[in-house]
């Protein structure tokens, strides 16, 4: 039996789940909406993971990430719980061991983690404002009545991005109705949509960080082929992006249970086992912590979310 | 006044002025009441009785007032403008006693003013808080002299306990921020608890002797820092940033003094790892943990360059 390590990273969007061999060839991935139920998303990925992989090989050690990665931890057993910037940057290291800046635009959230001789030195998110991600593109398509696919396309065909004002969420969208009213034609406003994201991005997440080549680009947005023509014209350096920019924050906590001892071969019967949360208002103190339940075939697994010791576990 | 209790909110000043008040209402035997930590309750009723546009800590403080006022005779809210010329206090501090008075129309309070500016000095404060519990001027001052002296020993303590902490060996962690800030249950506790449960040394820039402070502010600076308590803070940034390996900024939403002390941090300092978090209402612990945790391995990760390179 050959050891294979599975890494899964659940982000509010969508799910993603490698497996990699002890080299972090891949062996096999997954890439799924989450729709609101991590757990039963987590469920599909393994089933496909289990599918595609080679019989040859057995997972020995798990990692999670995202933003579900405890729930899913717990409820998978596994060895490494990692935030994800850390997995992204493990995850790209494995892939371009030289990167330098990672920036990353997702559905929800963006960063950028700088790197220096392999180890992460400094790192940025999105504050209170999610300006500027994933979520505003495609609403903003679907404003337009444009799939997200034609897009990028349009937006290329446009040599003249139109000015969108790119400080906030809520301005760049009533400037973009303007603009669509005084006459600019849609591709024009598309590829100025593209742009207004780069500048976002590089005027709040970026601020003040000193981006380094080699550059490379990760989210669901990099899969939009204006977006990172912006970025290379903003910044006046090579953009990288990799066909599995997406699978990086799985790939990296896959990555980081490497170096765990305790090695437990992974049951990917566990799909046929029910997980059930429930979220309880701890009534004890007048902080009322919200805590979670996990329950695994209705046998209480972990809690979480107490603030103190008055919480107890329903 | 016999039988009379105070009331004080565990919020704001309090934070500074701890060890003083509460042994000057002892030396004259009053009975205190400090309100409990900040919890949720706490927080609602403060967010629901303030405007919009105050900062957190000072919606937590009227949460704190309101918490006390069937609980006591009198809410002990002085106006602490300054103390000394030129070492001013934010606005949303010396407008508190005015700010309790409109929310809260039925409640007693004690207040004195403290205004170097106007030649009211703190002990001339506290013979007028006496005077308002029937005590004369001589055993007033002779109870703030003695209060005073002893919260003086427990600040040298509290500086001594923290150079200590700094020769140690280990990571540690500069937290910046407001006293009131750091402290509070609703808005800092749940940092410091983060590095605390991860073996990290917790180090605040505002433990610092305050005549060191200033003077580290000037040759840094330049010029004086107009707020008292950002001036202490740039003091101790100073004398720590070269002896830990991070630098954590904690604010509340939207904080005056921060909003321009927290950015020139940012630009200034470029050898340290610095995370920047803002708290207000909006319960989101979930998005602070993630950075808490992706910063700790940042600062692990460089700790154990530096080792592997002294090798």
């Amino acid at each position: 039996m050959k050891p294979a390590y599975l890494g899964i990273d659940i982000g509010s969007i969508s799910t993603k789940g490698v497996v990699i061999d002890a080299d972090n060839n891949i062996l096999a991935d997954s890439y799924l909406w989450t729709h609101g139920n991590p757990i039963a998303a987590v469920k599909n990925v393994l089933n496909e993971l289990s599918r595609k992989m080679d019989a040859s090989y057995t997972v020995v050690n798990t990692g999670t990430t995202g933003s579900a990665r405890k729930l899913i931890g717990v409820a998978l057993n596994a060895k490494v719980i990692k935030n994800e910037i850390t997995a992204h940057a493990m995850g790209t290291l494995a892939v371009v061991p030289d990167a330098r800046t990672i920036l990353e635009i997702g559905g929800q959230d963006s960063k950028i983690i700088l790197i220096n001789n392999g180890v992460v030195m400094d790192y940025a998110m999105n504050t209170l404002c999610a300006a500027g991600t994933g979520s505003f593109l495609s609403s903003q398509a679907k404003r337009l009545d444009l799939n997200l696919e034609d897009f990028a396309e349009l937006a290329l065909s446009s040599n003249n991005p139109t000015k969108i004002a790119a400080r906030c969420t809520v301005f760049a969208e009533s400037d973009l109705v303007h603009k669509a009213q005084i006459g600019h034609s849609k591709a024009d406003i598309v590829a100025g949509l593209c742009r207004a994201v780069v500048l976002n991005y590089l005027n709040n997440v970026g601020k003040g960080k000193q981006i380094k080549s080699p550059v490379v680009f990760q989210g669901g947005v990099s899969k939009n082929a204006a977006v990172i023509r912006e970025f290379e014209k903003e910044l006046g350096m090579p953009v990288h992006v990799d066909n599995n920019g997406h699978l990086m924050g799985a790939l990296g906590v896959a990555v980081l249970c490497k170096d765990e001892e305790d090695q437990t071969p992974f049951n990917f019967n566990i799909t046929d086992v029910t997980f059930e949360t429930k979220g309880v208002e701890c009534s004890h103190c007048p902080n009322n912590c919200e805590v979670i339940c996990v329950y695994k075939d209705g046998i209480l697994l972990d809690a979480w979310g107490n603030k103190c010791e008055h919480g107890t576990q329903k | 006044m016999e039988g009379v209790k105070i009331g004080i909110p565990r919020a704001l000043q309090f934070y500074f002025y701890e060890d003083l008040w509460l042994g000057f209402f002892k030396n004259l035997g009053i009975e205190t009441i400090v309100s409990p930590p900040s919890n949720k309750e706490i927080v609602k009723a403060g967010v629901a009785k303030s405007i919009d546009e105050a900062c957190f800590s000072s919606k937590i403080f009227i949460g704190h007032v309101e918490w006390l006022l069937d609980k006591c005779d009198m809410i002990f809210c002085p106006r602490i403008e300054n103390s000394a010329i030129r070492e001013e206090y934010c606005t949303r501090i010396f407008g508190l006693y005015d700010l309790v008075r409109n929310t809260f129309p039925q409640a007693k309070i004690l207040n004195a003013d403290v205004n170097y500016l106007y030649r009211r000095r703190e002990a001339n404060a506290f013979e007028k808080i006496g005077e308002q519990l029937g005590f004369d001027k001589e055993t007033s001052l002779a109870a703030y002299k003695n209060a005073l002296a002893v919260a003086e020993e427990v600040k040298a303590e509290k500086i001594a306990q923290q150079d200590e902490l700094l020769t140690a060996d280990g990571a540690k962690v500069l937290i910046f921020s407001h006293a009131y800030n750091t402290y509070d249950a609703c808005i800092g506790k749940e940092i410091t608890d983060f590095f605390d449960a991860n073996g990290i040394a917790v180090i605040h820039a505002d433990i610092i002797n305050e005549a060191e402070a200033k003077k580290l502010t000037k040759e840094t600076y330049g010029k004086r820092v107009y707020w008292k308590v950002t001036a202490q803070m740039m003091g101790g940034l100073e004398k720590y940033r070269s002896k830990v390996d991070g630098i954590i900024l904690i604010s509340t939403f939207p904080c005056g003094p921060d909003s321009l002390f927290n950015e020139l941090v940012l630009r200034e300092i470029k050898d340290k790892p610095i995370l920047s978090l803002v708290i207000d209402e909006q319960d989101a612990s979930a998005g602070i943990q993630t950075r808490l945790e992706s910063f700790t391995d940042i600062i692990t990760a460089k700790r154990k360059l530096r080792k592997g390179g002294a090798k």
